[in-house]
């Protein structure tokens, strides 16, 4: 699923582990969600979106809209 | 993330020293005593046990796993294995049938399932390594 992670992670300056440390998830986690090779769960979304002060669908975008 | 791989080598280490103490134990009996009836099948079943927990122990680090995505490439990798070895085994039923091989070492399709399991996570980490050098 695309996704603006890294633009807010770096608007933000934070590097992935920044970030990871901020979700209590693993580097590796961020990383995959950043490139689009895993998409998060509906809590993990929610606090990714918590973190960012942001609405999830301002995040993520919906696989429907990207075709 | 770091506490739910202790906990499995907390659990996997004694199982594998019970399940080759269990091993060499049973076979000294097996061969002193010659036992037969119920204190031979006793002894046979005793070193699967270790090999039981360890399956438990598989299990439990995926239920603990708090990281979502590590738990989802575990389960991944334990998918790869599972393959491998249903495939290996088929190719070798069939082979079987037509006198080309000896019969299956069945007590071979646990070590042959975690070499799959590693074969799944060294494929998982190229595949992560790569994307995240691209990314």
């Amino acid at each position: 699923m695309k996704n603006r992670l890294k633009v807010l992670r770096a608007e933000r300056d934070w590097s992935q582990s920044d970030l990871a440390e901020r979700l209590e998830v693993s580097r590796q986690s961020v990383n995959a969600i950043e490139t689009g090779r895993y998409d998060p769960s509906l809590p993990l979304a929610f606090k990714i979106a918590e973190l960012f002060e942001l609405a999830i669908e301002d995040i993520f975008t919906s696989p429907s809209k990207t075709v | 993330m770091r506490q739910a791989n202790r906990r499995y080598l907390n659990r996997f280490i004694p199982s594998m020293i019970c399940y080759a103490v269990f091993l060499v134990g049973s076979n000294m009996v097996e061969a002193a005593y010659a036992p037969t009836g119920t204190p031979l099948i006793a002894l046979a079943i005793l070193p699967a046990l270790p090999i039981i927990a360890v399956i438990w122990a598989m299990g439990m680090a995926i239920v603990e796993q708090p990281d979502e995505y590590v738990r989802a490439k575990l389960i991944h990798a334990m998918l790869i294995a599972t393959a491998l070895m249903l495939s290996v085994m088929t190719v070798w039923s069939f082979l079987e049938e037509t006198g080309a091989v000896p019969g299956k070492p069945v007590h071979l399709a646990f070590p042959l399932w975690c070499a799959g399991l590693l074969v799944g996570q060294v494929w998982l980490w190229a595949r992560d390594r790569i994307a995240g050098r691209e990314a």
